[in-house]
């Protein structure tokens, strides 16, 4: 199944605190089916950034993707600055904040050849875009 | 003047942007660290994680035991962050000044350390830091935020030896 050859598709890997990245896989493959190319990575209490740099660098690297994504969810936190570190050793581009609405932007559009830095601009709009606030009084407009 | 000394192996990271730098009101971090503050990449990335309207710098342990009292006696309110008791042992020793207080959060787990809390790991060298930190009366405690529990070494060194 492994291969050395370089895989076209984007890879993503969602890394957060605890088992939020495990989660929101769940969550988007219920949306939108089974996906490859995703990993997920989790921190917990014991962890340490070294390792889980380690660790980003490992799923990257297995995914064999030429490009990828790395989503975190909070800037500054340790998943965010355990996948800042390693950008010294893999080719891929951060997004911090993780919410689904960007996970199913990034899902329906990496199979279509897209500049990344577009991309990319895209996801966090989309995931800006998406934080919306719902109050009683919008319910009676009809 | 340094609000809270902080042995935490994570430097900077959700926990203390969250919840100590407000829960402190710290207006300056100082990260004692020389693996951090000998590598560009590193405190490239630890400065990043600094929230905008907090100051940082990061120093080797020699430049904190030369310059440490220029943020004691400053205004602002300092976190002193490291992320072992071994660099915290040689600070309290060059600065019998400080407040008599070490907090340790989350410290990760090695092969060669134990389980002190569910957060904190320490290999036998670092609690022989700790041990010689309580006999130069220094409370050691180790606690994540304010309001979890908190645990004193001294209540559960015995359980260690």
């Amino acid at each position: 199944m492994a291969t050395t050859e370089q895989n076209e598709t984007l890879g993503i890997l969602v890394c957060t605190h605890s088992s939020l990245a495990d989660s929101l896989k769940q969550a988007i493959e219920m949306l939108m089916g089974p996906q490859e190319n995703f990993e997920t990575l989790g921190l917990y209490e014991g962890g340490d950034v070294f390792s889980l740099c380690e660790e980003i660098k490992k799923q990257v690297g297995n995914m064999h993707t030429k490009k990828n994504l790395v989503f975190t969810d909070l800037f500054g936190a340790s998943p965010s600055n355990a996948a800042a570190m390693s950008l010294v050793d893999i080719d891929a581009v951060i997004i911090t904040g993780v919410n689904l609405p960007m996970l199913a932007e990034v899902l329906t559009l990496r199979g279509q050849q897209q500049d990344l830095n577009d991309l990319v601009i895209d996801i966090v709009n989309k995931g800006k875009d998406s934080i919306r606030t719902i109050t009683k009084e919008m319910l009676s407009k009809g | 003047m340094i609000t809270l000394i902080r042995c935490d192996d994570r430097l900077i990271h959700g926990q203390c942007i969250v919840r100590v730098l407000a829960d402190f009101k710290i207006e300056k971090i100082v990260i004692i660290d020389d693996i951090t503050a000998s590598n560009p990449v590193l405190k490239s990335v630890f400065l990043l994680a600094v929230p905008p309207q907090t100051k940082a710098v990061i120093l080797t342990t020699d430049e904190a035991k030369a310059n440490l009292r220029e943020f004691i006696e400053n205004n602002e309110h300092v976190l002193l962050l490291m992320r072992s008791p071994l660099v915290a042992l040689e600070l309290f020793k060059s600065y019998p000044e400080l407040k008599q207080e070490l907090n340790i959060g989350p410290i990760s787990y090695r092969p060669d350390t134990r389980k002190i809390t569910t957060y904190a790991y320490l290999t036998s060298e670092e609690m022989d830091a700790v041990n010689q930190l309580i006999e130069r009366r220094v409370r050691v405690y180790f606690n994540q935020t304010i309001d979890q529990k908190i645990i004193e070494w001294n209540e559960v060194r015995d359980l260690f030896k």
